[in-house]
């Protein structure tokens, strides 16, 4: 009891002050009467009195927090709009808690792998025709991404074979990346997100991996088919951008820069432009495609446009 | 106050959240002061979240997102269902044979 008291007035002294002890050794030393004042005056000088109005956690809480939330939502399955309503009312509790002096993992439990397992074991997954339709949805899109590399490197040599197979491991691998990226969530050093050590892992491993697999059924793109879905492709592209509504620049600047890759190909299938245009497709491209999704995003009515979730 | 053990906690939590849920409505963190308050010693909330989740699955209990009355963030309040009101209704029926079971057991042990 009086261990918990002395942490109950350390973390009110840190909510006191916004500031972290020195070292994970040092106790404050307060009384219950200082731990008191300390409160009372955060209570003065917040006009709010309101843990609300605090909108932001301790670092030691946010490692807490972020940890957790990481291994929640990285879970294999999970129902992610659930998992973000879950996460954001225990990130609203771990604020009430610091206000009242409590920190994170005094006040949740002292393991948050254990919870977190609870927790999504409680939490709604994805059906089974969920995953049927993300299976097939995955497949074709990492079939059309190989393909569209093999299409720029040989349209007359497309192994359709190979990239069928191998559109069937890419998700499979970046599923059991994800897994074991998760595994270590509470050992590593800093909180990373998945999609950085997936995208990694694909552009180190997968892919060098997927090269050394033997071709096999291979077809002749004819040089019409690599223009159709080069433009089509990017087109799709920038029409789900604008669809989506983000209104960023960075997000559209993004956008116009995957649909480069996937025009400028086509376009160069269609013959070489001469002189500085053909020096400046690529900058014009990716200008023109950035302000095309730009421009869409204004002009397209907002109810044609994608709802924000909840 | 002692801490209690997990596995008597484990059998009774669930109830214990059904009790404080019917007595009106209310959210995560005022349903683990109302546990701390009660005697039920430290309840880590961590335990409480997967309970809700379980419970609100189950139909028994229903949340529903309402703005914070300082105008924070919207929090989830929960309330009873039926079911969630039969289900506290069994789990009082069996704690009472249990507690009166219990309480001879000490009687006879006292004689």
């Amino acid at each position: 009891m009086s261990e918990t008291k002395h942490k109950h007035e350390e973390t009110t002294a840190e909510a006191a002050t916004g500031t972290e002890p020195e070292s994970e050794g040092v106790r404050a030393t307060g009384t219950a009467s200082e731990a008191d004042t300390a409160r009372a005056a955060v209570t003065e000088h917040d006009p709010a009195a309101d843990p609300d109005a605090h909108a932001t956690l301790l670092p030691r809480n946010q490692d807490y927090y972020d940890r957790l939330a990481a291994y929640v939502t990285d879970a294999i399955g999970v129902d992610g709009v659930a998992a973000d309503s879950t996460l954001a009312e225990i990130h609203r509790d771990l604020l009430q808690a610091q206000h009242d002096g409590i920190g994170a993992a005094d006040y949740f439990g002292r393991d948050p792998q254990a919870i977190g397992d609870d927790i999504v074991a409680n939490l709604p997954h994805r059906s089974r025709r969920g995953w049927v339709i993300l299976g097939v949805v995955a497949w074709a899109v990492a079939f059309f991404l190989g393909g569209w590399r093999a299409i720029i490197e040989d349209p007359a040599r497309v192994p359709v074979g190979t990239l069928a197979l191998l559109a069937l491991l890419l998700p499979l691998a970046i599923l059991a990346i994800t897994a074991w990226h998760r595994r270590r969530t509470f050992t590593r050093k800093k909180v990373r997100t998945s999609f950085l050590t997936i995208l990694l892992a694909v552009q180190l491993v997968v892919l060098p991996l997927s090269d050394a697999v033997p071709h096999f059924g291979l077809v002749a793109v004819p040089a019409w088919f690599a223009v159709a879905a080069g433009f089509g492709l990017a087109a799709l592209l920038v029409g789900f951008a604008i669809w989506l509504g983000l209104h960023s620049w960075v997000f559209a600047a993004i956008v116009g820069v995957l649909a480069t890759l996937f025009a400028y190909p086509a376009a160069d299938a269609l013959g070489t432009l001469p002189g500085w245009w053909g020096r400046l497709m690529i900058p014009l491209m990716l200008v023109g495609l950035t302000l095309l999704v730009r421009a869409g995003d204004w002009l397209l009515p907002t109810r044609w446009q994608a709802k924000d979730r909840e | 106050m002692r801490r209690l053990p997990t596995q008597l906690l484990k059998g009774t939590l669930e109830g214990a959240l059904l009790g404080v849920i019917a007595g009106g409505e209310t959210y995560a963190y005022e349903i683990h002061q109302a546990l701390v308050a009660a005697g039920f010693g430290e309840v880590a909330d961590g335990t409480i979240y997967p309970l809700l989740l379980k419970l609100e699955h189950g139909g028994q209990i229903e949340g529903v997102r309402r703005a914070s009355p300082s105008g924070g963030p919207p929090r989830k309040y929960y309330h009873l269902l039926p079911a969630g009101a039969q289900a506290l209704a069994d789990f009082t029926a069996d704690w009472d044979q249990m507690a009166d079971a219990m309480a001879k057991l000490r009687e006879a042990h006292h004689e």
